[in-house]
């Protein structure tokens, strides 16, 4: 006997309101309500299991006889009741997983053996699937989690907010859903078919009683294989403190473990021993090839317009690729499709205002966002004409719209235009900037498989203008991307879901051109050879829960890079000089590179507050950047692979321990790393970059390897908020030409890296937050002697970054004072130090003759910010 | 091209930032004493020089004594002409002025070990068309322009040094022509006074020369690599010892070079 899954999902709607929870499974432990009178035993087992997670299987001849059966039971367990059901009726029962197996009782075979259903069909399997939204907003939630008890089960949802778990038929479930920042909600359903749940969370308020935060359960998976990732909550991350009072995710980003600033004045960080360049930072898609304004200062974020962001240190999953050491994957908001607001802020350095609304209420919406500074104002005060007509400044806008039209589509526009300008009059001038623009499709085109399609633009492009004493021309230089992207998540069972992808840029890089004006410019107009290359990657993964415990994802990425024509390219011999120029035409292919990238993770959770995981990735690089100076310049230059540039290639392995303690209070994360890279670059002795002659002549090529251990320890609930950080790691190169081709300490090398975080909620006006860092040196190259040329003196250098930088700490802090917090309007004060002890950290260490007495040498040393104050004021209407 | 971008962006720091400066002490290994060499052989009377001095460590004070008793030659089309030692560690000949288009070799053997070099002086030879003074862009101090006729088609080599009524400014100024082949350069001779030493600093009444020095491609990038990489300046991030073009495993280098001269007094601004 079967029960028709029709017939089923009649009783079910009726006995979903006696539907019962628990964990357990057995039938001594189930308990049932029934009132039967003169039914069927087809009925009263019809009954059972429509109240329980029970599937009954049975010959029909053995059922079929029963009739007329009158039993009334409260609050029984299943045995129980078959017990009293199957009295005298000589029927046994089997559990088998959720299935019930009734037989014949016989005096000569007990066991008959398997038993063979009539019709057998296993419970059919139907999808819960829908969008999580702020209900305040509509805006929608990334990473939220989505939890089922019974069977116990979940998932988080998309990059779009989206999620879909495919379910057993005909059971009631309870669904718990929470985000951080957001208040859990939970809700039951019952499944008779494909359902769509479209959620809305409350965002968590501040109590006005209270002030204690609470933990949020969902804030991380110990579960999911993913490891390496830090997810910021802008919300965690707008109170901490920053210099000149400026939000800057990407300065917040730094203290965390396996994260290290370049030091003060730089823009740039290095993830796990790897370069600047090695971090694929991107903003709703799109590569952002600078993300610094002011040569360091701010990054080219807003964070008004930020929803979250992820930074991938390992682990990386197969739809990233392009850097060798992290990805940070920055996601702006949609803009609010309820209500229109403004929100905005005003500085000592700038200034930025947002705006966003429905266009079509909680169908479309748009978000402007816009920032400028205004350092330049306070120099036009200086009485000193050369100082007074400079031109210091940087804007931003980011805008967004998106339309959901349909059930299953949704379509997003978003963009980003940011410039700087450094000038002096018109005689002198720099401007720099990145301009991106992505389109993208949501579609779905079943509950259980979700597509994203984008199609992007990214720029980055200098401009230099001199025109003083006869000299009169431009240097131009530019990279521009064109990006083809599919994304299939295809949320194939409970146990596996799989994302399927291809990725296809476009890139095409104008190194330098310089145009002269007139006839006596005093320079010529040349044209470094434009540079096309095409970078394609198709990946597919599945994450594959085993069981309770156990969860792997396992994927491959297969990245091509074909370096094209049209151009000229060259053979060089050991010296770096050409031995032949080889000319390519138009989409003539010079060279294509071909990298498998395996991405393996697992985890194996251990208890329930504490899981181990592991993982191993492989990261190939194509773009590379070329500074020679310690400190980033907006004239840096990205270059492609050529016949002789070779990808640059990753391997980490990594292992990891989290574990929850005080019932989710606290979170502890161990993880360490190890990773060789290859094709790394440096550069030969005495190289110029801003040569006209093929870069390659100025490069050396080697390889690296880098390893670590992080601890982070965060507390989430309570007035008191934060972590503590330390990175222990080491980093080094080894590059023919170089060191004696030994190896060397990379640059980046720093060994203790400390950070303490904390958040205090003094009361409901009031919040105070400080950090304090320290950072053992950067490995650097100093003199072991010296002597004269031309009669100066100069220095004498042997082994390559054998010594340290002193050591680096600082102590920031600042206090928020909530002015005014009504529905409609709010404000805030916030006021602080930076490097509130004012140590002087030092930013360079220069060797020279004696200022005072020239008969001797002396190291002299240059450092930046002290006891910088900072005050600003925030609104929201 | 490189130093307007880099004059930007380092006076934009000095006007951002509350920066400091201090003089600490840092901790220095010493290291084994090596030989350097400065061999240069120029188209003016007297100026065939080759000084020979060693590296001191960082600590010991500026006294770079000469090194004597090596036996110095130079070469020129098959005659060799022995140099003798006018000073400590400084070997002269009256006998030989170089001429440009022809190539020179230095010979010197010291402590067993030979040391050897050629060079080749430019042809032709690139003199200043004009001085004058001006005050720079983005200060008010003032600084020394030369206007030059750049021949085209071949590359050429130049570095400026300038005397300030008689004292030698040791800021390095070289430029070649690989953006500005076959034209009239202006090239202002900017320095920073890091010292602050007003000694260097150009003012009215001062007396002002100016050597311009065609020099070849090895020397050249000598010149280039010391700047870059040896100067003490923690801005390089790959500090390291230039290329020689002596062969043995010394310091230094040998250039057979052009030198023109100007002069002027500064007037008024």
């Amino acid at each position: 006997m079967r029960i028709s899954i029709l017939i089923a999902g009649f009783l079910t709607m009726t006995a979903s309101l006696l539907a019962i929870s628990g964990n357990a499974q057995r039938p001594e432990d189930v308990k049932v309500t029934l009132q039967l009178d003169h039914a069927s035993m087809k009925e009263a087992l019809r009954q059972i299991e429509s109240l329980t997670p029970f599937k009954f299987l049975a010959r029909a001849e053995d059922i079929e006889q029963q009739q007329d059966i009158t039993l009334s039971v409260k609050n029984q367990s299943v045995a129980m009741t078959l017990q009293a059901l199957f009295r005298g009726r000589n029927l046994q029962y089997r559990l088998v997983g959720v299935n019930i197996i009734l037989k014949k009782a016989t005096a000569n075979n007990p066991d008959a053996g398997e038993m063979v259903p009539v019709k057998f069909r296993p419970p059919a399997k139907f999808t819960v699937s829908g969008t999580i939204r702020s209900a305040g907003t509509g805006e929608t939630i990334l990473s939220a989690t989505v939890h089922i008890e019974e069977p116990s089960t979940g998932t988080v949802t998309n990059e779009y907010g989206f999620y879909s778990l495919p379910l057993p038929s005909g059971g009631s479930y309870r669904m718990t859903v929470s985000a951080v920042g957001f208040k859990t909600k939970s809700l039951e359903f019952t499944l008779t078919g494909d359902l769509v749940e479209n959620i809305r969370l409350d965002e968590e308020t501040k109590d006005l009683q209270e002030v204690t935060v609470t933990a949020s359960p969902g804030s991380r998976s110990l579960q999911s294989p993913q490891m390496g990732v830090e997810k910021l909550n802008i919300r965690e991350a707008n109170k901490i403190p920053v210099i000149f009072g400026e939000k800057d995710i990407l300065k917040t980003i730094q203290l965390l473990p396996g994260i290290k600033s370049a030091g003060d004045g730089n823009s740039g960080f290095y993830v796990r021993g790897g370069a600047a360049d090695q971090n694929l930072i991107l903003l709703d898609e799109a590569v952002v090839y600078n993300p610094s304004h002011l040569l360091g200062f701010f990054s080219t974020f807003n964070s008004d317009a930020i929803k979250n962001i992820d930074v991938y240190k390992g682990g990386m999953p197969a739809q990233y690729g392009g850097r060798l050491s992290s990805v940070v994957d920055v996601k702006m908001n949609d803009g609010n499709n309820k209500d229109y607001s403004v929100n905005g802020g005003i500085g000592v350095i700038s200034s930025r205002l947002t705006a966003e609304g429905p266009i079509q209420k909680d169908k479309s919406s748009f978000l402007i966002s816009g920032r400028r500074t205004y350092a330049d104002l306070f120099l036009k005060l200086s009485t000193d004409s050369n100082v007074n007509r400079s031109r210091l400044y940087f804007y931003d806008l980011n805008a967004k719209a998106n339309y959901i039209f349909g059930d299953k589509d949704r379509l997003y526009l978003s963009g980003y235009f940011g410039r700087d300008v450094l000038a002096q009059g018109n005689t002198v001038g720099i401007n720099w900037g990145n301009t991106t623009a992505t389109l993208r499709w949501n579609h779905l085109f079943n509950t259980r498989l979700f597509s994203n399609t984008s199609l992007i633009y990214s720029n980055y492009d200098y401009k230099i203008h001199v025109n003083q004493d006869g000299n009169d021309f431009d240097i131009y230089s530019q990279i521009r991307d064109w990006n083809l992207k599919e994304a299939l998540q295809w949320y194939a069972s409970r146990k596996n879901t799989v994302n399927i992808g291809l990725d296809a840029i476009f890139h095409s890089i104008r190194p330098g051109e310089i145009t002269a004006h007139g006839n006596d410019a005093g320079i010529n107009s040349i044209s470094l050879q434009r540079r096309y290359s095409l970078e394609n990657a198709v990946y597919a993964t599945d994450t594959w829960k085993v069981d309770d415990r156990f969860s792997l994802t396992y994927g491959l990425r297969v990245s091509a890079f074909s370096v094209l024509g049209k151009g000229d390219y060259y053979n060089f011999d050991a010296n770096g000089q050409i031995t032949d120029t080889l000319h390519y035409r138009s989409g003539q292919v010079v060279k294509t590179y071909v990298n498998p990238e395996p991405r393996i993770a697992a985890s194996y959770q251990l208890n329930a507050i504490s899981s181990i995981k592991a993982s191993y990735v492989r990261n190939t690089q194509n773009l590379h950047l070329i500074s020679n100076s310690t400190t980033s310049s907006p004239t840096d230059k990205w270059i492609a692979n050529t016949n002789v540039i070779k990808p640059e290639i990753a391997d980490q392995w990594a292992i990891g321990y989290y574990r929850n303690l005080a019932g989710n209070k606290y979170e502890l994360t161990v993880e360490t790393y190890y990773k060789t890279m290859q094709n790394q670059i440096d550069y030969r002795n005495g190289a110029n970059i801003f040569t006209n002659h093929p870069i390659e002549s100025e490069l050396l090529f080697g390889r690296g390897r880098a390893y670590g251990i992080e601890w982070l320890l965060k507390k989430k609930a309570g007035r008191l908020t934060g972590w503590i950080s330390y990175t222990l790691a080491k980093t080094e190169r080894q590059i023919d030409g170089i060191n004696n081709n030994r190896w060397y300490n990379a640059r980046q090398d720093r060994t203790h890296d400390i950070a303490i975080v904390g958040v205090y909620e003094i009361s409901r006006k009031w919040s105070f937050s400080a950090d304090w860092v320290f950072y053992t040196g950067d490995a650097v190259t100093f003199p072991n002697g010296k002597y004269q040329v031309g009669g100066d003196v100069y220095f004498y250098y042997t082994n390559r970054n054998a010594y340290r930088m002193p050591n680096y700490h600082r102590l920031d802090f600042s206090f928020t004072d909530q002015l005014k917090k009504t529905k409609r309007f709010s404000s805030e004060l916030v006021f602080g130090v930076y490097n509130a002890y004012g140590r002087r950290n030092a930013y360079q260490i220069d060797f020279r003759q004696g200022k005072n007495d020239p008969n001797i040498t002396e190291a002299v040393e240059t450092s930046l910010f002290s006891f910088v104050p900072t005050i600003s004021y925030n609104f929201k209407f | 091209m490189p130093r307007i971008q880099n004059s930007i962006l380092i006076t934009t720091f000095a006007l951002l930032l509350c920066s400091c400066q201090r003089v600490i002490s840092v901790r220095l290994d010493s290291s084994a004493s090596k030989y350097v060499i400065e061999g240069v052989v120029t188209d003016q009377p007297g100026g065939t020089v080759v000084s020979i001095t060693q590296t001191r460590d960082f600590s010991s004070d500026n006294t770079f004594t000469g090194v004597s008793g090596a036996t110095v030659t130079i070469e020129n089309n098959g005659y060799s002409y022995p140099l003798t030692e006018s000073g400590a560690g400084v070997y002269t000949t009256s006998v030989l002025t170089g001429a440009p288009g022809n190539t020179y070799g230095m010979k010197v053997v010291m402590g067993g070990v030979i040391y050897t070099a050629t060079s080749t002086m430019p042809n032709p030879v690139v003199g200043i068309d004009s001085i004058f003074v001006a005050t720079g862009t983005l200060t008010n101090k003032r600084y020394v322009s030369v206007i030059i006729s750049d021949p085209a088609g071949i590359p050429n080599y130049y570095r400026w040094v300038q005397y300030v009524n008689g004292r030698k400014e040791k800021t390095n100024f070289l430029g070649d022509d690989e953006f500005t082949d076959g034209l009239k350069i202006r090239t202002q001779l900017d320095f920073s006074n890091d010292t602050d030493d007003t000694a260097r600093d150009i003012k009215t009444g001062d007396s002002v020369r100016v050597d311009m020095i065609n020099l070849d491609s090895a020397a050249y990038h000598y010149w280039f690599a010391l700047q870059q990489n040896a100067d003490g300046s923690g801005g390089s991030a790959s500090p390291a010892n230039p290329a020689s073009n002596i062969a043995g495993g010394c310091l230094g280098y040998f250039s057979a070079q052009a030198v023109r001269s100007r002069s002027l007094l500064v007037g008024k601004e």
